[in-house]
């Protein structure tokens, strides 16, 4: 694979997700061309790639949306095979879509907790299917507050909060959970420069905490800021994987447009794939 | 008539659940061909005269269909030509019925259609052919129009209740309801505001701040709903008389003042016998008007007699001047249960002398 | 090829916080606001009606209010229910109260135990909640029409069965109906007890969180791991044999219905879940403002009533109120999208 040699700044080099040659046609469109990710334990991978290269499809594949043709999937070395979104979560990994998935008439501990509510203690009132909203949002409390993430309230609908806050709330999901990898698509794209920061810097927690993540952004600045390794996409296939501290941003724009050479043979002019 | 209003629209609905494709009904139009003339194509030409008659086809109203059985017998007594067809409570087989009678060259045409509004088209049909037709309860212009006196029917029930009133409460009476049908209009106007004149009339020394009116929509459900309210609005009336649109809107009247303990003097006559019979009648309903709708037919002969007779009388085609007015039969809840069933009127009729109505039969019989 | 992958100045910090200018959600407790108001103009009805009555204030008045309100507010619960969980609304309710209520009438004619004969009139309703609920989840058709469609088809299908049904006068289940209890009408526990449960449930239990969640977002819902196919189906199922209680009572206070009977329901029971703002976008909704708004609705015809008004102004009423409902939520909507 065209792992660069460098080594990350993360000590653990353990791997937490192994993607291998993963395809996706959509009829006669290639969306998906063999494409791999070697993800480790703690780091940040930033997926970058043109309009159309494919980095929403593998994320999706990765949880659980979408099912490749061909490819497989290991998390902590063990084979996966999703069907379904449960199944990505189930095996761990949390994503966080473009829309956020927030249900904007419950609150945010509620959302927090959605398709995973605690039941109570009292053993007849958890025959009742009854949830112990108490813990949950003391539960709550804590983790946005360690991961620095300021809300109001967790009782307030999700509705009135700002862009910023339902992107942290999202995130912060992932941790309360558990989850050991976290995938984002775009999580700056609708925000504004302050709102974009303190994502950014919950990220950087995210990964203070062990958690991985893969990160889908445009923004060069930002992927410098965060992340660790930048995987590359054109065409449907991941055509290099840099560490950024190596690199400049031009590096990366220059692989993702052409003017670099990929570190893969790419099929430029195959006349299935539409760009 | 309420009878065609309501079921019409309940059979329009059923209708659509059929074009859903969620119902189990055949849409047989052909019913049947009396005189041995099985199908055949013109009875015309044999010069006997024919009758062509097309029942409603409601599902719910089985009196639709037994008006073409007590047809097919007078037909048949008549050593006449009969050729059934069912509406199917449809405008589009009513029409398409039409074609099939003036094709068959009926000498009469006699129906009832629930879906009324295909009525003006299938009248140009008519005329074009030169065929009398005779309509049951929804008139149509040039068409003789048979259906019940609803006004008599109103004043007949709230006679009879009043008389009622007279007998046993001396007319001390404090609470006169109206279980209102608006929707229904005129018809209304003539059930229940006749009911309530008639009332006046028989006890004339009723204080007028006692009548009460209230929104019962011609069914049970909704008057059940509006009624309570009434009675609690007059919560020192003890002798009650209700009078309304049909029999379910004064037993809703009936089974609110149950639910709120009002029950203790009060006497409800209805309208059109819906729950006069059977074993399940409100002790408070003291009666109600039947109309025999599945008779009609027996008046409409008395027309047919006189065009094959070659003597058309007049047309007459509304409901305030009929070509036959049905006479309404105002029955006790006792009387009520002394009248065969509906099946058993039917063949009585079959066999009774010629120009009998079911009114002259069954109504105080 | 593009040139947005590089925001060297970023672009985005001019409009900062797209979304930051939302104003906060200041409305406490879901529905705190629509309770205080629904209970505000209840209490106007009241108190004008006393003004001009006095006698109004009467244990008949509360008799003949609560009677009114027992099997609207069971159906509103089982419309509230299908709304909320983002089916938008149940247009065959009125056929599933008849039907079940058939069900329960045909059992004990047949000499079926009142407990048994009840027990099926609510499976009867839950099997017609199970009915339109597969065609919704596996046509993928909208509910709307698609109970649009079995409604009128199960009327049509009823009116081949029967033309009208009638409870045995002397069954137990009937003489429950003209009963009381705690000087209320025996008829109007159960539906306090349905409105109760199935609030507690909505906000309390995982289920109802999921129901809850499935309205308010579906995407976001499965990408939750909840399967909707399985929650939309045991919505409209739960839903269906609430309905299937309403139609119990019914029977029991009536007695004779045709096939047809329901259908007076209809908008008084939509008008209540508008009213109580659950809104029919989904996600949404407080089932105690529902009892306030079916407590409402049902003093209307009292108070007609008690002012003497002629009979068509219930059906002014009716009209108005369903207007005023429906304006009421798209105000909700609109204020809610900015
Ligand atoms: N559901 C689908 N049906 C058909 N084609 C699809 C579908 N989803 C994606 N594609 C196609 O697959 C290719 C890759 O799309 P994808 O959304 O993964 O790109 P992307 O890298 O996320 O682009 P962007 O930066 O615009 O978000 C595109 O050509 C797209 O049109
Ligand atoms: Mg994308």
């Amino acid at each position: 694979m065209a792992e660069n040699a460098s080594a990350p700044q993360s000590a653990a080099s353990e791997v937490a997700l192994q993607a291998t040659s993963i395809s996706r046609r959509y009829g006669a469109v290639v969306a998906l061309a063999d494409a791999s990710m070697t993800l480790r334990r703690g780091e940040v991978m930033g997926l970058v790639g043109d309009n159309g290269a494919g980095k929403s499809t593998f994320l999706k594949i990765l949880s659980g949306a979408v099912v490749p043709d061909t490819g497989s999937i290991e998390i902590g070395g063990v084979e996966q095979s999703f069907r379904r979104p449960s199944d990505a979560l189930e095996a761990g990994i949390e994503t966080v879509y473009q829309d956020l998935a927030l249900v904007d008439t419950m609150s945010a501990v509620q959302n927090v907790y959605l398709g995973r509510e605690e039941l109570s203690k009292n053993p007849f009132l958890r025959l009742l299917n009854v949830v112990n909203d108490g813990g949950m949002r003391r539960r709550s409390r804590e983790v946005l507050a360690e991961l620095g993430v300021g809300i109001q309230s967790v009782n307030v609908s999700v509705k009135g909060m700002s862009g910023g806050q339902r992107q942290c709330l999202a995130i912060a999901r992932a941790l309360l959970w558990g989850r050991q990898i976290v995938i984002l698509d775009e999580p700056t794209a609708a925000l504004g420069v302050r709102e974009s920061q303190q994502v950014l810097e919950l990220i950087g927690r995210l990964r203070d905490h062990g958690v991985s993540v893969i990160l889908v952004s445009h923004n060069m600045q930002q992927l410098a800021q965060v992340a660790d390794r930048v995987t590359v996409m054109r065409l449907g296939r991941t055509i290099a994987t840099r560490t950024v501290a190596d690199i400049t941003p031009e590096t990366i724009i220059g692989l993702i447009t052409g003017a670099l050479p990929a570190d893969v043979a790419t099929p430029e002019d195959s006349a299935t794939v539409v760009a | 008539m309420t009878h065609s209003t309501t079921r019409g629209r309940l059979a329009r609905l059923g209708l659509i659940g059929l074009a859903a494709g969620l119902a189990l009904t055949g849409c047989s139009t052909v019913g049947s061909t009396a005189g041995g003339d099985s199908g055949a194509t013109g009875a015309a030409d044999d010069g006997t005269f024919t009758v062509g008659f097309a029942t409603g086809g409601q599902p719910d109203a089985d009196w639709q269909q037994l008006q073409g059985d007590v047809a097919q017998g007078l037909a048949e007594q008549r050593g006449w030509d009969f050729v059934e067809l069912s509406n199917d409570n449809s405008e589009a087989t009513a029409t398409k019925n039409a074609d099939i009678f003036i094709q068959k060259g009926v000498d009469v045409v006699m129906m009832f259609n629930g879906q009324p509004s295909a009525n003006p088209v299938i009248a140009k049909k008519y005329e074009a052919a030169g065929i009398p037709v005779v309509t049951f309860d929804i008139a149509q212009p040039g068409w003789y129009f048979v259906g019940v006196d609803n006004a008599a029917a109103g004043t007949e029930g709230g006679t009879s209740l009043g008389e009622l009133a007279k007998e046993k409460w001396d007319c001390k009476v404090d609470l006169v309801i109206s279980a209102e049908g608006t929707a229904a209009g005129q018809i209304n106007t003539w059930r229940t505001g006749n009911a309530r004149d008639a009332v006046k009339k028989t006890c004339p020394d009723i204080p007028e701040g006692n009548y009460v009116s209230y929104e019962a929509d011609g069914n049970l459900t909704t008057s059940l709903a509006n009624a309570p309210g009434v009675f609690a609005a007059h919560p020192d009336a003890k002798n009650i008389l209700v009078v309304g649109l049909n029999d379910q809107a004064v037993v809703g009247a009936l089974q609110a003042a149950t639910q709120l303990g009002r029950d203790g003097s009060i006497m409800g006559w209805g309208q059109d016998g819906g729950l006069i019979t059977g074993d399940n009648v409100d002790p408070n309903l003291v009666g109600s008007v039947m109309y025999f709708l599945e008779g009609y037919p027996a008046s409409a002969f008395e027309i047919a007699d006189a065009i094959e007779a070659g003597d058309a009388p007049a047309v007459k085609d509304t409901g305030d001047d009929a070509a036959v007015s049905v006479k309404p039969c105002p029955v006790t809840a006792e009387e009520a249960a002394s009248i065969p069933s509906i099946e058993d009127r039917v063949s009585q009729l079959a066999s009774a002398p010629k120009g009998s109505t079911e009114y002259d039969l069954f109504c105080k019989a | 090829m593009t040139t947005s992958l590089i925001t060297a100045a970023d672009p985005a910090a001019a409009p900062e916080g797209r979304g930051g200018r939302r104003r906060p959600d200041r409305r406490g407790p879901a529905g705190y606001r629509d309770a205080l108001s629904i209970a505000a103009v209840w209490l106007v009805l009241i108190v004008a009606t006393t003004v001009v009555r006095p006698d109004f204030l009467s244990s008949q008045t509360l008799l003949a209010v609560t009677f009114t309100m027992s099997i609207s507010g069971i159906l509103a619960v089982a419309q509230a229910i299908i709304v909320i969980s983002g089916g938008l609304l149940d247009l065959s309710l009125p056929v599933a109260l008849v039907f079940s209520a058939w069900a329960t009438v045909t059992a004990l004619n047949n000499g079926l135990p009142t407990p048994v004969a009840i027990v099926i009139g609510i499976l009867a309703g839950a099997a017609w909640g199970a009915l339109n609920g597969l065609i919704v989840v596996f046509g993928k058709l909208n509910p709307i029409i698609v109970t649009l469609a079995t409604g009128f088809g199960g009327l049509a299908v009823m009116l081949i069965f029967f033309t009208s049904a009638q409870i045995p006068s002397a069954s137990d289940l009937r003489l429950y109906g003209l009963g009381r209890f705690l000087g209320l009408p025996n008829i109007f526990w159960p539906m306090v007890i349905v409105i109760i449960v199935a609030g507690l449930a909505l906000h309390f239990t995982r289920w109802g969180r999921h129901v809850v969640a499935v309205g308010g977002n579906a995407q976001a819902a499965k990408a939750r791991g909840i399967n909707l196919r399985r929650m939309r189906l045991a919505t409209f199922i739960g839903a269906g044999a609430v309905a299937g209680l309403a139609g119990v009572m019914f029977s029991a206070v009536t007695p004779s219905f045709t096939a047809a009977a329901g259908a007076g329901f209809q908008l008084i029971v939509i008008g209540a879940v508008i009213l109580a703002g659950i809104s029919l976008s989904g996600g949404k909704g407080n089932l105690l403002v529902l009892l306030l708004s079916i407590g409402f609705l049902a003093t209307i015809p009292a108070s007609i009533a008690f002012f003497g008004l002629p009979p068509a102004w219930a059906l002014v009423f009716q009209g108005a109120l369903l207007i005023i409902a429906v304006g009421i939520d798209g105000y909700r909507l609109k204020r809610t999208a900015r």
